[in-house]
C-alpha cells in the first residue's frame, strides 16, 4: 500500500501539469484545441454508432421487417459513413495541418525569444541545458502529443460508453461480463507497464553502451584507430559482454511477461467462449435476444477491451508527457537575473575591474582580479589553460555578472548600462567561433544584409585575409554557407570559418574588441597576415587579446598573466621579461627554438 | 536533396525488385534465426484463424443451427470443437513467443554486428570520407537488425492477411459466388491507394526540406554553442526571418496538397464504406428475402463480416507499401555487402622489413574528384631519421600521412619500404610497424589500461602499461584517479568515468606509442590551444619517443621543425622545398619566409633586423 502513495501524488501532479500544457495550447490556438476535442468525441461515438447500425440491420432481418425498411436503414448507414468520412478527412487533411503549423510557429517563436532572453549562465548549467533545452526542442511534439492524448482519452471514454450502452440494451449480463473482462485486461496491462518500466530503467545503461559501441564502429572518427590497432577486438568483447547482460535482463523480464500474457490469453479465450455460449443459449433456448445482439457481442467485447487498454495506455503516456510540462513551466518562469540598466553607453572611454571575484557553482573561477584599460590601449591575457582568461572576457561583455567586486565602464558600474547599448560597442571573436547557415554577408554583418553595406563586408573580409577565398566563390558575399538550407551551400574549412568570425568584428566598427585565440585554426602565414589586418583595423580601438602565441603579445601595452583565477604578473613585455617570472619562462620556452 | 532522390528511386522500384529484396531479407533471417520468422508467422496465422472462427464462422453456424432448430447442447459441443484447435494453438504460442522473441532478436543483432564489423573494417578509409557512400551505406547499414525484424513483421502480417482474405473470401464465395462483385469495387481503392501513397511521399519529401530548415533555426536558438554569438549580435533577426520563411514554405505545401489528399482519402474510404459494404449488405438481404438463396445465418454473416473481408484488401495494400518502402534499404544493403574493398592484400603478400621508406612520384586524388591532393611527391625516410612536414592548412600533409600508413593507395607512383612496394606487403603487419598519434586523438570509453594497450589484454600487460604511462609522464596523474589504471574514461556510460584534458589524452596516446614500441613513429602535432608550458612538455615527450626510431611529424609551429633531419615543405600538394633547417634558411625561400614571420616577435629586434 505504501508503494501506491507516490503514484497517487504523481497522478495529481500529472493532472495539474497536463492542464498547464493544455492552457498553453489553448492560448496558442483555441481552434485547434476545440477541434481536437470535437474529433475525440465524434470518433468515440462512431464506434457505438457502427455497432448500433449493424445490430439494427440484423435485428430487422431477424424479425422480418419489410425489405424497404431494411434498405432504408442500410441507406442511412451509408449516408452516415459518407458524412463521417468527409468530416474526418476534412479535419485531418485540411483543417488540422494548417492550424497545427500555425500553432507550432507561434509556440516556437515564443520559446525562441524566451531562450534568447535567458542569461548565458543558464546554458552553462548542465541540468538546465539537458532538461530545458531538450524539452524546448520537443515542445511542439510534446504539447501536441498531450492534446492528442486528451482527445484520444475522450474518444476512448465515449466509445466505451457507447459500446457499453448498445450492449446493455442487448443484454445487461453480457454487457457487465464484457466490461468485467475488459477491466481485468486493463489491470494486467498496468502490471505489465510496471515490468517494462522496471526493466527499461535497468536496460538504459545497456542501451547507452551499445549506442556508444555502435558509434565506435561506424563513425569516421575511430576508423583510423580501428585500422592501425587491434582495439576493435576489445570493443567486440565489450559488445558481447553487453549483449549477454541484455539477454540476462530480457530473460528475467520475459519470465514475468510470460505469466501476464498467458493469463491475458486465457482470460480472452474464456471471455469469447462465455459470450458465444451465453448468447447462443439466449438466442436458441430463452429466445430473449435477436441475432443482431448475438452477432455484435464479440465485436463489442473486442472493442471495449481495446478501448480500456488504450485508456490506461493514454494515461501512462500523459503522465510521462507531464514531466515535460514541469520543465516547460520552470523554463517559462525563469527570470533573467541580469537586469539591464538604463544608461546608454555613448562612447567607450575606459574599462576597470575592481577586485572582481566570480564563482561558478561554488567554484572560484576568478579571485580579486583588478585591472584598467583606457581607450586605444591594447592588452593581452596570457596564462595556463583554464586560468580564467575567457571568463574575464565574458564578464566584460556582461554575459555573466560578477560574484563580488565591480566592473566599471567610463567609471560607472556596468550594471547601470542598457545591456544592448553596451554590447553594441563591443565585438568579439570567440575561441569557439560559430558560422551561421546564412550568406557570407549576413555572417559578417551578423544582421540582415542590405546592398548599401556591400563595401563594409568586402573590406572586413579582405582584412581578415578571407579575400583570396572570396574571389573563388561564384556568388561572392551572397554565397550561402553550410548545407543546412541549400544543398549547394559552401562548406568552409576551420581556418576559413575563423576568418569569417574575425571579419564580423572588423565590419562592426566596435570600440572594444575582444579576441580569444583568433588564430588557433590558422597556419603561420595566415596568422601573420591576420595580425597585419588587426593592426590596420584596430588602430584607434581598444583591444583585449587572449593568446598562447606569445609573439602576439610583444607589442601590446600591457600583459596580464593569469594563474588559477588570479592575475600574478602584469606589465609590458619588456617589464615582464626583466621580472623573469612565469611569463618570461613561457616566452622563452616558445622563443628558444626560433633562436637556434 | 539526397533524401529526395532516394525516395524518388524507391517509388520507381519495380514489383520484381521489391520481391527480390524481400526474398533477400527473408533468406538472411532464415540463415541467422529461422525460429524468429517461424514464430512470428505462426502467431499471425493462428490469430487470423481464431478471429475468423470465433467471430464469423461460429456466428454463421449458431444462427443456421438455430434456424434449423438444432439442440443447444449439440451446438455448444460443436462450437467448442471448432474453437478448440485455434485456441489451444494460441495458448501455446503466446508464452513461447513472449519468452523467446527478444532473445532471438538479441542473437540476430549479434550476428549482424559481426557481419558489419567485418565488412566495415575491411573497407578502405576513403569509404568513410565520401559522404554519399558513408551516409548511404556505412551509417545506414547499422539499422539492419531493426529493418530485418520490421521485415519479419510485415511479411508475416501480409501472409496472415492473405490467409484472412482467403478464409473470408471463400466463405462468402461458397455462400453466393455473386459476392465477388463487391470484392472488385474495393480493388479500385488499391489503385487509388498507390496514387495517395505517391502524393504523400511527394508531400513529405517537400516538407522535409522545409522542416530541416525550420529545425536548423530551432537548433541555433537553443544551442549553447551559439548562445554567445546570438547575444552579442543581431543574428536573431535573420534567423527568425529564416524560420518564418521555412514555416511559410511548409504552410504552402500543406495548402497545395491538402485538397488533393482529401479527395483521394475520401474516395478510397467511400468506395468500401459507402458503396461496396452497404451494397453487399443490401444484396445479401435481397438474396435472403427476395431470391431466398441465402439463409438468415448467411445473411447475418455477410452483414457482420463484409467489413472484415474488405479490410483485408486495404490491409494487403498497406503492407505491400510498407514492404515497398523498406525495399530500398535492402537494395542499398545488398550493394554494401557486395562492395569489394579495393585495398586487399595480395595472395603472395610478404612481411615488410624495417628499412628506408621511399615515396616515388606519388600522386593522389580522391575517387570521383579530378583535383589532385598530392602531386608527384618524392620523399625518403631513413630508418632513424626525423622528418618534419610543414606547410599551409590543406597543403596535403595529413593525406601524405595516410598514404604512408597505407590507409590510401596512391593514384600514381609508389610507396616502398626496404625496396618493396607496400602494396606487396601484408598490410596488417605493415601498419603494425607504425605508432601514430593523430591530432584528433580521442580517448575511448574503456579503462585507461585498454586505452594505452589498444588491443586485448595479455599476461604482463600491467607492467607494460605502467611503464608506458611513466615514460609519457602521465602516470602520477592516472594514479590520482579513483581506480588508477583501471579507471573508466569518459562519461559515456559511467557517471564516475574520468574526463581527461586534451594534454592528458595526448599523453595517453603517446603512452600507447611507447608501449607499442614500433620502429616508426608518426605524429600529428596538435594545433589546438595548449598553453606554452603544456605545449613544450608535449614536444619533449614526443621527441623522446622518437629516439632510435624513424619519425615523421607534422609541425604547425615551425620551432619544432628546427631539429629535424629533413624538412619537407608542402604547398598545394607538392613538395616545394626540402632540406635541413639550415639548408632551407640559407636557400631563403618560402620556408625561410614563413619561419622568419613566425620568429620575428620572439627574437630580439636587433637580431630580427639582421
Amino acid at each position: 500500500m505504501s508503494e501506491k502513495k507516490p503514484d497517487k501524488v504523481k497522478m495529481s501532479q500529472a493532472v495539474r501539469n497536463t492542464s498547464f500544457i493544455l492552457k498553453i495550447a489553448f492560448k496558442a490556438s483555441p481552434g485547434l484545441c476545440i477541434m481536437r476535442l470535437v474529433m475525440g468525441l465524434l470518433t468515440g461515438l462512431n464506434h457505438g454508432v457502427n455497432i448500433y447500425f449493424i445490430s439494427e440491420i440484423l435485428n430487422s432481418v431477424d424479425i422480418g421487417l419489410p425489405i424497404e425498411r431494411i434498405f432504408m436503414t442500410i441507406g442511412f448507414m451509408a449516408a452516415y459513413n459518407l458524412a463521417y468520412i468527409l468530416f474526418y478527412n476534412w479535419h485531418w487533411k485540411i483543417y488540422n495541418p494548417k492550424f497545427k503549423l500555425d500553432f507550432i510557429r507561434r509556440l516556437h517563436k515564443r520559446f525562441f525569444v524566451k531562450a534568447w532572453e535567458m542569461d548565458l549562465a543558464c546554458y552553462d548549467t548542465p541540468e538546465f541545458y539537458n532538461d530545458f533545452i531538450y524539452s524546448m526542442q520537443n515542445s511542439d511534439k510534446s504539447i501536441i502529443g498531450t492534446l492528442d492524448h486528451v482527445s484520444d482519452l475522450l474518444r476512448c471514454f465515449v466509445a466505451s460508453a457507447s459500446v457499453l450502452a448498445v450492449m446493455l440494451d442487448v443484454n445487461y449480463i453480457v454487457a457487465l461480463v464484457i466490461f468485467g473482462f475488459a477491466v481485468a485486461n486493463m489491470i494486467i496491462s498496468i502490471l505489465e507497464n510496471g515490468i517494462y518500466y522496471k526493466y527499461n530503467l535497468i536496460m538504459n545503461k545497456v542501451y547507452r553502451k551499445e549506442w556508444y559501441i555502435d558509434r565506435f564502429f561506424s563513425l569516421a572518427d575511430y576508423a583510423k584507430e580501428i585500422r592501425l590497432t587491434d582495439i576493435s577486438e576489445n570493443m567486440m568483447d565489450e559488445y558481447h559482454k553487453n549483449k549477454d547482460e541484455e539477454r540476462k535482463y530480457h530473460i528475467r523480464q520475459n519470465l514475468r511477461l510470460t505469466v501476464t500474457r498467458t493469463v491475458r490469453t486465457i482470460l480472452q479465450i474464456c471471455e469469447n467462449l462465455f459470450i458465444i455460449l451465453f448468447m447462443a443459449y439466449h438466442l436458441m433456448v430463452t429466445e430473449t435476444i435477436l441475432i443482431g445482439g448475438f452477432a455484435v457481442a464479440i465485436t463489442a467485447a473486442n472493442k471495449l477491451r481495446g478501448m480500456l487498454w488504450e485508456i490506461q495506455y493514454r494515461i501512462t503516456q500523459m503522465s510521462k508527457n507531464s514531466l515535460f510540462a514541469d520543465k516547460v513551466r520552470r523554463f517559462l518562469e525563469t527570470k533573467s537575473e541580469m537586469v539591464s540598466g538604463d544608461k546608454i553607453l555613448k562612447e567607450f572611454e575606459s574599462l576597470e575591474f575592481k577586485n572582481v571575484c566570480f564563482a561558478y557553482k561554488d567554484k572560484n573561477v576568478l579571485e580579486n582580479v583588478s585591472f584598467k584599460v583606457n581607450k586605444g590601449e591594447r592588452i593581452a591575457f596570457v596564462g595556463y589553460n583554464g586560468a580564467g582568461k575567457t571568463t574575464t572576457t565574458k564578464l566584460i561583455m556582461r554575459l555573466y555578472d560578477v560574484t563580488s567586486g565591480e566592473i566599471l565602464i567610463n567609471g560607472i558600474n556596468i550594471r547601470e548600462y542598457d545591456i544592448n547599448s553596451l554590447r553594441e560597442k563591443m565585438g568579439a571573436v570567440f575561441q569557439d567561433y560559430k558560422v551561421f547557415a546564412a550568406t557570407v554577408a549576413e555572417n559578417v554583418l551578423a544582421d540582415k544584409y542590405t546592398p548599401d553595406k556591400e563595401q563594409t563586408v568586402i573590406n572586413a573580409l579582405n582584412d581578415s585575409t578571407f579575400g583570396e577565398k572570396l574571389s573563388t566563390l561564384d556568388k561572392g558575399i551572397n554565397t550561402e554557407l553550410t548545407r543546412e538550407f541549400y544543398d549547394d551551400g559552401t562548406e568552409l574549412s576551420g581556418g576559413e570559418n575563423q576568418k569569417i568570425a574575425i571579419a564580423r568584428v572588423f565590419a562592426h566598427n566596435n570600440e572594444l574588441i575582444i579576441m580569444d585565440e583568433p588564430s588557433s585554426a590558422l597556419d603561420p602565414i595566415a596568422e601573420y597576415n591576420l595580425n597585419v589586418g588587426i593592426d590596420k583595423n584596430a588602430r584607434d580601438k581598444t583591444v583585449v587579446f587572449i593568446t598562447h602565441r606569445l609573439s602576439t603579445t610583444r607589442h601590446v601595452d600591457r600583459i596580464y598573466m593569469f594563474e588559477y583565477g588570479k592575475i600574478t604578473e602584469q606589465g609590458s613585455h619588456n617589464e615582464l621579461i626583466s621580472q623573469n617570472g612565469n611569463y618570461a619562462k613561457m616566452f622563452n620556452l616558445q622563443a628558444e627554438k626560433y633562436k637556434a | 536533396m539526397k533524401k529526395e532522390k532516394a525516395k524518388k528511386k524507391s517509388d520507381k522500384l519495380s514489383f520484381i525488385t521489391v520481391m527480390a529484396d524481400t526474398w533477400y531479407a527473408l533468406k538472411m533471417i532464415m540463415k541467422t534465426s529461422p525460429m524468429y520468422m517461424i514464430l512470428e508467422l505462426a502467431t499471425n496465422i493462428v490469430g487470423q484463424f481464431l478471429r475468423f472462427f470465433s467471430s464469423t464462422y461460429v456466428l454463421r453456424y449458431v444462427i443456421s443451427s438455430f434456424e434449423k432448430g438444432f439442440d443447444f447442447k449439440t451446438v455448444a459441443i460443436a462450437v467448442l470443437a471448432m474453437l478448440a484447435i485455434p485456441m489451444a494453438a494460441d495458448m501455446i504460442l503466446t508464452p513461447i513467443q513472449t519468452m523467446f522473441d527478444l532473445l532471438m532478436f538479441n542473437k540476430l543483432e549479434r550476428k549482424m554486428k559481426i557481419l558489419l564489423v567485418e565488412k566495415t573494417s575491411s573497407m578502405e578509409l576513403s569509404c568513410y570520407e565520401t559522404p554519399e557512400f558513408y551516409d548511404k551505406y556505412v551509417l545506414a547499414s547499422r539499422d539492419i537488425p531493426y529493418k530485418l525484424s520490421g521485415m519479419v513483421w510485415y511479411v508475416s502480417d501480409l501472409i496472415g492477411t492473405v490467409i484472412g482474405m482467403i478464409l473470408y473470401g471463400s466463405l462468402l464465395f461458397t455462400m453466393d459466388p455473386l459476392f465477388i462483385i463487391f470484392a472488385i469495387i474495393p480493388l479500385f481503392s488499391a489503385f487509388l491507394k498507390k496514387k495517395g501513397n505517391e502524393l504523400w511521399h511527394k508531400h513529405t519529401n517537400e516538407d522535409s526540406i522545409q522542416n530541416r530548415r525550420a529545425q536548423y533555426a530551432q537548433r541555433i536558438f537553443y544551442s549553447a554553442d551559439y548562445a554567445k554569438e546570438m547575444r552579442l549580435s543581431n543574428a536573431k533577426e535573420f534567423m527568425l526571418e529564416r524560420y518564418d520563411n521555412a514555416s511559410d514554405g511548409r504552410m504552402d505545401i500543406v495548402k497545395r496538397y491538402g485538397f488533393k489528399e482529401l479527395l483521394v482519402e475520401v474516395t478510397t474510404s467511400s468506395l468500401t464504406e459507402v458503396i461496396s459494404n452497404p451494397l453487399a449488405i443490401m444484396f445479401a438481404v435481397f438474396r435472403t428475402f427476395v431470391s431466398g438463396v441465402l439463409g438468415i445465418g448467411d445473411c447475418a454473416v455477410v452483414i457482420n463480416s463484409v467489413n472484415s473481408l474488405t479490410s483485408t484488401f486495404t490491409g494487403i495494400t498497406n503492407r505491400y507499401y510498407s514492404i515497398h518502402g523498406e525495399a530500398l534499404f535492402f537494395e542499398d544493403f545488398k550493394t554494401f555487402m557486395a562492395y569489394e574493398p579495393k585495398m586487399k592484400d595480395k595472395e603472395n603478400a610478404i612481411s615488410p622489413e624495417r628499412g628506408t621508406i621511399k615515396l616515388e612520384n606519388v600522386s593522389f586524388k580522391y575517387q570521383g574528384s579530378d583535383k589532385y591532393v598530392l602531386k608527384n611527391v618524392n620523399m625518403t625516410i631513413g630508418k632513424n631519421e626525423k622528418i618534419a612536414l610543414v606547410g599551409h592548412n590543406g597543403a596535403g600533409k595529413s593525406t601524405l600521412i595516410k598514404l604512408l600508413l597505407r590507409l590510401y593507395d596512391p593514384t600514381e607512383g609508389t610507396v616502398s619500404i626496404s625496396g618493396v612496394d607496400v602494396r606487396d606487403c601484408i598490410s596488417k603487419e605493415y601498419r603494425g610497424m607504425f605508432s601514430v598519434v593523430f591530432q584528433d586523438f580521442k580517448t575511448l570509453a574503456l579503462p585507461v589500461f585498454e586505452n594505452v594497450l589498444m588491443r586485448p589484454r595479455r599476461e604482463g600487460d600491467t607492467e607494460r602499461v605502467t611503464d608506458a604511462l611513466k615514460k609519457s609522464g602521465v602516470y602520477n596523474r592516472i594514479m590520482e584517479l579513483p581506480n588508477g589504471i583501471e579507471t573508466m574514461l569518459t562519461k559515456e556510460f559511467d557517471e564516475d568515468g574520468a574526463v581527461l584534458s586534451v594534454g592528458e589524452s595526448q599523453k595517453l596516446a603517446i603512452a600507447h606509442a611507447f608501449l607499442k614500441d614500433a620502429p616508426y613513429v608518426i605524429l600529428d602535432e596538435p594545433s589546438s590551444a595548449l598553453d606554452p608550458i603544456a605545449e613544450s612538455e608535449m614536444y619533449s615527450n614526443m621527441m623522446r619517443m622518437g629516439e632510435n626510431k624513424g619519425m615523421i611529424f607534422i609541425s604547425h609551429r615551425l620551432s619544432s621543425a628546427v631539429s629535424a633531419d629533413r624538412i619537407y615543405m608542402l604547398e598545394n600538394g607538392e613538395v616545394v622545398e626540402y632540406g635541413s633547417h639550415k639548408e632551407l634558411m640559407e636557400k631563403n625561400g618560402k620556408y625561410a619566409d614563413m619561419f622568419r614571420k613566425q620568429a620575428q616577435n620572439y627574437i630580439d629586434l636587433e637580431e630580427g633586423d639582421k
